[in-house]
């Protein structure tokens, strides 16, 4: 994913996804969007790696925080807007358009509603509501494998898997998040 | 400065000609505006009455060719006085050639040499009979994988037809033409190649985005082929020699015969193969 993102560097308006933007790249604010959402959105992949552990909430409560406002900031301020504007001019017509809006707006939602719950001292909506979050947030890997994979396997026509995947990326996702939370908070 | 150079243009020109006023005037108008360069390729005059383009098969003569025999295109560019001067266009290589011809009974007998300067230059033995023109080539360098060719070749006007497009038949002859050993396949193209035609049309993104990499290929090269451009790409080249019924090679570079049209296609769909080539089984978008 590093990878992915570090090929937008030095910053073009020309390279790997943009070069099948060229239609875009001239409205007002897409390509500045376009960059703060690859470089910003990264930016909340490594709260998988501490945010969940329950050893490392314990003994480093103060990281837990830091670490939790920071993705917080990230996605509310800059990752999530972003990925709205440029979800509106997404490839692939209404279909992926939609899907693409649909994932920014959860994004900010469930992100925003980890936050206030946790600020009102609600640790259990708060752990669900940041397991939604992270479901989204993970779709950033979760759509590049199911593109290679059904390219793999099916070899569909390109806009066909991307408007796909545009569902497929981040539905699932969700799916499993709510029953990892039914199963964790059931009674 | 421009008026007063062209009135001193034409009081010289008709100080020239002694007073005749019509001529010099059309003289000064020519030399602003320069004629413009015929399109297309080139078209010899008829005076022998068999120069023009003859275009067939170039088979190997041992009978190995199959798929590598490259469709060739014989132009007879000039003929007297039992000289001839020609041009040979195969697989992205226009040689010219001279030698002699003779006329028995009717049969016109060539025999002609390539310069010598290229490693696939040789020597033709031809015979025009009617409208066909048949014989072998022999290469300088008999070490050459084919050292020799024969052909049958028919003669062909060229003309550049923006309309021609493809048939259903497309399909199975690229699949065939881009057959490849180390996979054991060849290349799937979709409907839609039926379709487009970017010599006609200007395409845009939502034309091409739902485009497999072969299909914007034969696409792009499809306008090339319109001008009757000869391929090196050898998937290419064997899809249009054997498969496009259309199709002769007429030319190694007509990139200033393409329409501002079929620029902007060719450009919109390199950067959509680009894309293809690069992301399309890989992990990203």
């Amino acid at each position: 994913m590093t990878a992915i993102v570090l090929q937008y560097l030095p910053a073009g308006t020309d390279t790997a996804f943009l070069g099948i933007k060229q239609d875009y790249i001239a409205i007002p604010g897409y390509l500045a969007a376009f960059y703060v959402h690859v470089f910003t959105g990264i930016l909340a992949l490594p709260a998988g790696l501490t945010q969940f552990s329950g050893t490392l909430r314990k003994s480093y409560p103060g990281l837990h925080r830091a670490q939790g406002k920071f993705y917080v900031a990230a996605i509310l301020g800059l990752a999530a807007p972003s990925g709205l504007y440029i979800g509106i001019f997404a490839n692939g017509g209404p279909a992926s358009q939609l899907a693409f809006v649909l994932l920014a707006l959860l994004w900010f939602w469930t992100t925003l509603k980890a936050y206030t719950t946790i600020r009102a001292g609600n640790v259990r909506a708060h752990e669900a509501w940041m397991l939604r979050s992270f479901a989204l947030t993970l779709s950033a890997l979760t759509l590049r494998a199911w593109k290679w994979a059904i390219v793999g396997l099916f070899h569909p026509p390109p806009m066909d898997v991307y408007r796909i995947v545009a569902w497929l990326g981040w539905t699932l996702n969700l799916a499993i998040a709510e029953y990892l939370i039914f199963k964790k908070q059931r009674p | 400065m421009t008026r007063i150079s062209t009135v001193l243009l034409l009081s010289i020109g008709l100080a020239a000609c002694g007073g005749n006023a019509s001529k010099p005037l059309v003289q000064g108008a020519s030399t602003e505006k320069k004629p413009s360069k015929p399109k297309g390729p080139y078209i010899p005059e008829v005076r022998a009455g068999y120069e023009g383009y003859y275009t067939g098969l170039f088979e190997a003569a041992d009978g190995s060719g199959g798929h590598d025999n490259n469709r060739i295109s014989v132009r007879i560019d000039s003929a007297r006085d039992g000289k001839v001067w020609g041009t040979s266009i195969v697989a992205g290589n226009e040689r010219p050639f001279t030698g002699k011809a003779e006329d028995v009974g009717g049969r016109i007998s060539i025999t002609a040499q390539e310069p010598g300067t290229d490693k696939w230059d040789g020597t033709f033995l031809m015979a025009l009979d009617g409208d066909t023109l048949s014989g072998r080539w022999d290469a300088f360098d008999k070490g050459l994988p084919v050292p020799a060719r024969t052909y049958r070749l028919a003669k062909r006007a060229f003309r550049y037809d923006p309309s021609a497009t493809f048939n259903d038949e497309v399909f199975e002859g690229f699949m065939i033409a881009t057959y490849a050993e180390s996979t054991d396949k060849g290349e799937r193209l979709s409907e839609k190649v039926l379709e487009l035609n970017p010599s006609k049309v200007l395409l845009k993104s939502r034309d091409v985005e739902n485009l497999y990499k072969s299909d914007l290929e034969l696409l792009r090269n499809s306008i090339y082929a319109r001008h009757g451009y000869s391929f090196r790409n050898v998937r290419m080249r064997r899809f249009f020699d054997h498969y496009v019924d259309w199709y002769m090679p007429v030319s190694t570079d007509v990139t200033a015969q393409l329409t501002p049209i079929e620029q902007k296609n060719i450009a919109l769909l390199k950067r959509y193969e680009g894309h293809a080539t690069k992301y399309y089984d890989s992990f990203g978008r």
